[in-house]
């Protein structure tokens, strides 16, 4: 209502208050802001002020009985605004609240690429029955190697970097393990069969490349039972090898040669890009893993194993390596280079 | 060891169609890994790796023979065609001779021949050809017949300038025999080597004129003058070979070969090649007898093998006719009983001392099959009944514990560049690969956190909160030294405020996960190793019997770090135990209030926890307090004073505490303190 008519002093005209009911319930339906809508009924200067101060010409009688049918009014207006759901792009209630912002920060840092990948190692074996090992680093010469069917001075024992260890022993020579396979005739001297160990540990070897560190982990795995076969062998590794890459992923063996494995096998995984059909980046449609093999019926002695009931066969391979296969990290020292923006992507 | 196979040479002993790419698929997967295949014009090589154990293929005619094994059984079309080098005629005249004075044990065998008319000239085209891609450099018609034999027969062949033997006489003396200390020899490389003790050489009695299987002397050499050679082909002692040749570190091809293995049936033969290659290229003719002494003693040896092995290894059936067949391609004469179910064998000469045991015929038979034609089948029996090693996933949960507090996990090297402690408790490397990586750290991973993590972020991060679980190692006076898994935790902060609460606030969250709640703290101790690393205020925590289990402190200008002890935290872990037991809900209502004291500041939160621990409380009563305030204020600090505001929870599982109760147990903490530690009791509500 306008001014002019608020000076009329004819009360049925001035105090329609249907009319602003209906005016009410109008700019309700024209979906006006909740505010706009209560400062024009509800202000200072809206209607249900305008009625009030037109009261004051109205003879007492009248004023009492006005007063009372304008604060019914009031009330009413109240309530229909109350019962008004706000509409999502109208503006919250409080300017201040804004719900979509962060929340308050929690800092996770990260577990370190080669935990993260011996955690799933372990995670995946266990479900075979492997459990999870963790054997010298210093470790005799005996169990690194004589134990393994290499004599001393034996030719095939330069395949393996060695670190020697300065010792006051006058029996046997210490060395840093250069391969988790030290672990094998330990666990079968503490171990009856059957057997299902994974050794997981630190190794090293005299040699620093884009593909070596001196100090590396490997994980090994060694089975023996009664009558364990070769298809054993493959398929444990290809259960590791779905779970670990993916399920179109799967191993084959190529014949090797290793001194505490006979026969002796070199593994390899499908290549990812050809999927085994052969292409630019593999070779022969694969990428080698690392090396397996049928227990040396020599090692299962040094292990005090009866090789009239058992066999059973053994891998060892790099966590290094798998990880940088699956996540194609280029460079092995990234690994141990500890940068943080490289350690803070696991 | 990695070598160069040209398809056009083996297809000169095995006749076949196949395209290079199928032979390299097939050799690969059932024999030697042909890890690239080269295009050379119209020929193509295959670069091979070759274990140590298969010597035998070290050669063409070797490789190209179990190449026709693999390829026969995968049905495709090859059959070969190895010409047995006819014997020579005999020479008209004897009057050259050979004294041959031989220590058999060093050559067991010798054969040689003396030939003349010598025209030392150029090779022709296709053996030069054959050598460049095999690797070797062609040099004269002499020379290079001994490379080409090498290559095609896998036997070392050498060449002596008779003359410069025998020098005018008609006999040559060739004496084989072990150096001893101080002997040399100018090889014809040119170099002068000082020979270790125990290397084969060969003298006239007098001087020595070959550094024998590794490299001839310079004063027996071949060269375009010669007129009139010894031509020769041997088998030496392996070991002493093969420890010569490392010692000078000079490992020849010869070397490599005699090293590994040689076929004692093959060694005539491939002096009667030689010699026809002699007389074919230098228009040589032989002018002595042919010398062939042989102390092998080699005799074909047998080998059995139960067919339920071959069942058990292979995982399916097989028939004994198949795999008779297999195992005569191979070369091994084979036998079948039905009634013992057993293969008896004969090893060839070329694998004498790979194949011995059982498993040896297995690995032959089904690696020609193909281990690609194996399904996967998992072992269907029970797993170990084992106890499992609850650490793993202790030590997990403590990684898991750091990552959600903000901690990134590192590795850093076990080696160091020198004693951690310099007391003698490390371990040295003999061999160490560079100088900064020689022993073993036997203290501490926090060092090697800091320069090699912290360090180099500090350029991109300005917060950096790292830890290291990993082992010291320590010489003990046992056969194995002590290796100690420990964990390092290092945060760092640019715009720091006191991180040491914050970190202190880890420790303690960590050793109550792991239950270890026996500790006291120790201050530092002035001789302790840890002054090297740690800048200033430190404290140890020790067990009651005093071994360290954990440091912290203050490392450096907004740096700070602690280490725990795994190990001797985990014998001491209530966390391992499998003797946990539910504690009962006590569903009693807590008597809750606040007593305030003033204590000297000698007086640690330690120490009165301590005291509070020992106070002799019935069974029944549950005491539970916790540090509200500790206050110091201007008049107190005139006074050296210190307040002290705790809130005491107590409880009782029989019943609901009274008043009376509350004082009693009340009373008992005040006489506590104020007797022990010389409090003074202020307001208590």
């Amino acid at each position: 209502m306008d001014r002019k008519i608020a000076k009329v002093t004819d009360s049925r005209a001035i105090f329609n208050f249907d009319v602003v009911i209906k005016e009410l319930e109008k700019d309700i339906g024209e979906k006006k802001d909740i505010s706009i809508i209560k400062s024009k009924y509800l202000g200072k200067r809206g209607e249900i002020a305008k009625l009030t101060a037109n009261l004051k010409n109205l003879p007492a009688n009248k004023k009492s009985e006005l007063g009372k049918k304008i604060n019914l009014l009031r009330k009413e207006i109240v309530n229909i605004i109350s019962q008004i759901t706000p509409l999502p792009d109208n503006k919250p209630q409080s300017l201040d609240f804004d719900p979509t912002l962060p929340g308050q920060q929690i800092e996770i840092g990260s577990l370190h690429l080669v935990t993260k990948t011996i955690q799933e190692i372990e995670d995946i074996f266990s479900r075979l029955g492997f459990y999870r090992r963790r054997y010298p680093e210093v470790e005799t010469d005996y169990f690194a190697f004589e134990a393994l069917n290499m004599p001393i001075e034996h030719p095939a024992r330069d395949e393996w970097e060695t670190f020697f260890v300065k010792s006051p022993r006058s029996a046997g020579a210490l060395v840093l393990t250069p391969h988790t396979s030290n672990g094998q005739v330990r666990e079968m001297l503490k171990t009856k069969p059957p057997i299902r160990m994974l050794n997981i540990a630190k190794c090293y070897r005299r040699q620093e490349d884009a593909t070596h560190t001196q100090m590396f982990f490997q994980f090994e795995g060694l089975l023996i039972d009664r009558d364990v076969s070769i298809k054993n062998l493959i398929g444990t590794l290809d259960f590791f090898v779905k779970n670990y890459f993916g399920n179109n992923r799967k191993t084959r063996l190529r014949p090797y040669d290793f001194r505490f494995t006979e026969p002796s096998f070199e593994v390899d995984i499908n290549c990812p890009h050809c999927l085994g059909k052969g292409c630019k980046t593999c070779k022969g449609g694969g990428h080698e893993l690392g090396g397996a093999g049928m227990v040396h019926p020599n090692v299962l002695k040094s292990g005090k194993i009866d090789t009239k009931k058992y066999n059973g066969f053994a891998f060892g391979w790099g966590v290094e390596r798998i990880a940088m296969m699956k996540y194609k990290i280029p460079d092995l020292r990234m690994i141990y280079g500890n940068d943080l923006r490289f350690l803070k992507q696991f | 060891m990695n070598l160069l196979y040209p398809y056009s040479w083996i297809k000169k002993f095995l006749i076949t169609d196949i395209s290079a790419n199928d032979f390299s698929k097939y050799v690969s997967l059932c024999g030697s890994s042909v890890e690239r295949l080269k295009k050379d014009g119209d020929d193509y090589i295959f670069d091979t790796e070759i274990t140590t154990n298969r010597w035998d293929l070290m050669s063409i005619r070797g490789f190209a023979k179990d190449a026709n094994a693999i390829l026969s059984y995968h049905g495709k079309k090859t059959s070969l065609n190895l010409l047995s080098p006819k014997t020579p005629a005999l020479s008209k005249s004897t009057k050259l001779k050979i004294k041959a004075i031989l220590d058999f044990k060093i050559c067991p065998k010798f054969c040689a021949v003396i030939m003349d008319n010598i025209k030392v000239g150029e090779s022709p085209a296709h053996i030069k050809n054959r050598l460049i891609k095999v690797g070797q450099r062609p040099l004269n018609s002499i020379i290079d017949v001994t490379n080409y034999i090498y290559h095609e027969f896998g036997q070392p062949m050498h060449a002596f300038d008779f003359d410069k033997i025998a020098k005018g006489a008609n006999t040559a003396v060739m004496r084989t025999r072990s150096s001893k200390k101080g002997e040399s020899l100018i090889t014809l490389d040119g170099q002068k080597r000082a020979l270790p003790e125990g290397s084969i050489i060969i003298d006239d009695t007098k001087t020595i004129y070959d550094l024998a299987g590794i490299m001839g002397g310079k004063n027996s050499a071949v060269d375009k003058n010669t007129k009139r050679i010894i031509l020769f082909t041997q088998i030496y002692d392996k070991k002493a070979i093969r420890k010569t040749s490392l010692l000078l570190n000079h490992r020849t091809l010869a070397a490599q070969l005699f090293e590994k293995g040689i076929d004692p049936l093959n060694v005539l033969p491939a002096l009667y090649r030689g010699i026809e290659l002699v007389k074919k290229y230098s228009k040589g003719q032989i002018a002595s007898n042919i010398y062939n002494i042989d102390h092998t003693n080699y005799k074909p040896r047998k080998t059995s093998l139960s067919h339920k092995k071959l069942i058990t290894y292979l995982g399916q059936d097989l028939k004994p006719r198949a795999t008779v067949k297999i195992l005569e391609s191979l070369g091994f004469k084979t036998i079948y009983n039905p009634i013992q179910k057993v293969y008896t064998c004969q090893v060839p000469s070329w694998r004498y001392d790979d194949i011995n045991i059982e498993e040896d015929l297995i690995e032959e038979i089904i690696r020609i099959i193909g281990y690609f034609n194996l399904q996967p089948e998992l072992v269907t029996k029970s797993p170990p009944q084992i106890i499992i090693d609850k650490r793993y996933s202790l030590e997990n949960a403590i990684k898991y514990f750091l990552k959600f507090n903000g901690f990134s996990e590192a590795y850093t090297y076990s080696l160091v560049d020198k004693d951690q402690k310099e007391d003698g408790s490390a371990i040295y490397i003999k061999n160490p690969l560079t100088n900064d990586k020689k022993v073993l750290r036997n203290l501490s991973v926090l060092p090697n956190l800091i320069s090699q993590v912290i360090q180099p972020n500090k350029g991109v991060f300005n917060q950096i909160k790292v830890f290291e679980m990993a082992n010291i190692y320590l010489k003990t006076n046992k056969e194995m030294p002590l290796e100690n898994l420990v964990l390092g935790v290092v945060a760092y902060n640019k715009t720091s405020k006191e991180n040491y609460f914050y970190l202190k606030g880890i420790l303690d969250a960590i050793f109550y996960y792991l239950k270890v709640y026996d500790y006291r703290y120790q201050e530092s101790n002035s001789n302790s190793s840890w002054l090297k690393y740690f800048k200033e205020i430190f404290i140890t925590l020790n067990t009651k019997k005093g071994v360290e289990i954990a440091v912290i402190g203050k490392l450096d200008t907004n740096l700070w770090g602690f280490q725990i002890n795994l190990d001797t935290a985990f014998t001491l872990s209530g966390g391992i135990s499998t003797k946990d037991k539910f504690n009962p809900i006590n569903t009693h209502v807590p008597v809750i209030e606040d007593i305030s004291f003033i204590v000297k500041p000698l007086i640690r939160y330690q120490n009165i926890s301590n005291t509070l621990n020992s106070i002799n409380l019935p069974p029944e009563i549950e005491l539970i307090y916790k540090i509200k305030d500790r206050y110091v204020d201007k008049k107190l600090k005139n006074k050296e004073e210190v307040s002290y505001t705790f809130e005491f929870k107590y409880n009782s599982l029989k019943k609901q505490l009274s008043d009376k109760d509350v004082v009693k147990i009340r009373e008992l903490i005040i006489r506590a303190l104020e007797k022990g530690l010389k409090a003074k009791m202020r307001m208590k509500r």
